[in-house]
């Protein structure tokens, strides 16, 4: 492998037609974190690249850079798995388009993670199936917000630094302070003790060990609600694809 | 500074609006327009104006046509038990080519994108469950495109579509004819495999 050429896994975030065939990629990659590459005669269908450079595919690439470019040329990809197309649910895959909207628009460019790498391929396989979905996008907001350092603390009162136990009344604000004692903040959303719990088994457990945890649909909305509201407050953003996982939560 | 004439800057500026034309193509066209015959390039103009007057969206299908409903919701050859899906108005070309399908149509003008946040409710959604509770139709083909965003459009219409009674079916995928099985992913391979049919010889 020579100085301008590399190997790497990545994650195909997002892909963009580029003049009559070609196609430009977004990766989230191993060795280089977020990097955009063009992928000569992508679209058309016999191309080598056919079906390897959709969004949530799992794929082994070969980028080429010219030195001072913006743009990586994808030389070749090896399929490795393709979470989109292994889920039959509309709501599972509007989950994964979230985590790919949160690695497409909050990651910054070129600046690798191998933490966010592994925790995103940790992820993508239970939010195939309908029955893992909702708590394993939980498991990896919590986990995003803590690797980008937005996460607080929900062990202690924020305010008066006092310990959260089951009597204690918790409240989740998502002002300065997300979690505080019922003391120090009466205003906000008040948070299940049960709900807290299961935040503390995401922040301490491997995922399968999560899995194990009794935890209610109700406990996993809870807590999505006040991740989800941190998400857009930290990135100073909406994510679009939220909009539409609130409107097929209404449906459903 | 500007590079050129104001009218050429603005003839370049006009073409780079055009999908898959950057600075360098905008120019190339703007200069070759520019050494057309003034007549070639009234013909143009009148072309593009011609077009965007009598060109409309089917009030049935929401094809693109210069007649309301469009010829093939006027045509009574068709089979109007078989309603076909699909993502673009262009993507009936795909279908009428192959000279196999006889039904009609019905064009959802996008798909539903979580990347991009296009929703159902930006979809001409309404209209298809309009047709399908007039009880004519007993078939819907999904043709949505076989990549994220047409499967997620086709599970949506599928979960909306089956409560009416209405057989749903779904484009085949797999391995493109000419293509060879060793440079198919294993994804593509086991779509192929889903979709295998009897074969008679």
């Amino acid at each position: 492998m020579n100085e301008n050429h590399a190997s790497t896994e990545a994650i195909v975030l997002r892909s963009y037609p580029l003049r009559e065939s070609d196609l430009i990629a977004v990766l989230y990659t191993r060795q280089f974190g977020r990097v955009s590459g063009v992928a000569r005669g992508a679209r058309r269908s016999k191309s080598r690249f056919a079906g390897k450079l959709e969004p949530l595919s799992w794929s082994e690439v070969v980028l080429f850079c010219k030195r001072n470019a913006d743009l990586f040329t994808i030389d070749s990809a090896d399929l490795i798995e393709s979470f989109a197309q292994r889920t039959h649910d509309y709501r599972c895959l509007l989950q994964l388009g979230l985590v790919a909207e949160m690695l497409a628009d909050t990651t910054p460019e070129r600046e690798p993670s191998d933490p966010l790498f592994r925790l995103a391929l940790l992820v993508l396989p239970h939010l195939t199936q309908a029955a893992t979905v909702d708590l394993a996008q939980l498991y990896f907001e919590v986990w995003y917000l803590k690797l980008a350092g937005f996460y607080p603390s929900h062990r202690n009162c924020s305010v008066c630094q006092a310990l959260l136990t089951a009597d204690s009344s918790v409240y989740a604000s998502i002002g300065a302070s997300l979690f505080a004692c019922g003391r120090c903040q009466q205003s906000g959303r008040k948070v299940s003790y049960r709900a807290v719990s299961l935040l503390d088994g995401i922040c301490r457990m491997r995922l399968a060990e999560v899995f194990r945890l009794e935890s209610s649909p109700a406990e996993v909305a809870e807590l999505r609600t006040i991740t989800e509201s941190l998400l857009q407050r930290s990135f100073e953003r909406s994510f679009r694809s939220l909009r539409l996982i609130s409107e097929e939560a209404k449906v459903v | 500074m500007k590079d050129y004439a104001g009218p050429v800057e603005t003839l370049i500026e006009e073409l780079r609006k055009l999908p898959g034309i950057g600075s360098k193509s905008a120019q190339r066209l703007a200069f070759f327009l520019i050494r057309t015959p003034k007549r070639e390039a009234e013909k143009l103009a009148h072309a593009i104006l011609a077009a965007k007057e009598s060109i409309r969206y089917c009030s049935v299908c929401n094809n693109i046509t210069d007649v309301d409903p469009c010829r093939y919701c006027s045509d009574p050859a068709r089979d109007r038990t078989v309603l076909c899906i699909l993502e673009e108005p262009h993507n009936i070309l795909a279908i009428e080519r192959t000279r196999e399908y006889h039904g009609l149509y019905h064009v959802l003008l996008g798909a539903i994108s979580p990347l991009q946040g296009v929703g159902p409710d930006q979809l001409e959604i309404p209209g298809l469950m309009k047709r399908l509770q007039e009880g004519q139709v007993k078939e819907v083909i999904l043709a949505t495109n076989p990549n994220i965003e047409g499967e997620a459009t086709a599970l949506y219409l599928s979960r909306l579509i089956k409560p009416l009674g209405v057989k749903v079916t779904r484009i085949a995928t797999g391995v493109p004819v000419g293509g060879d099985l060793e440079y198919a992913d294993h994804i593509t391979v086991s779509r192929a495999l889903e979709g295998r049919r009897d074969f008679s010889g």
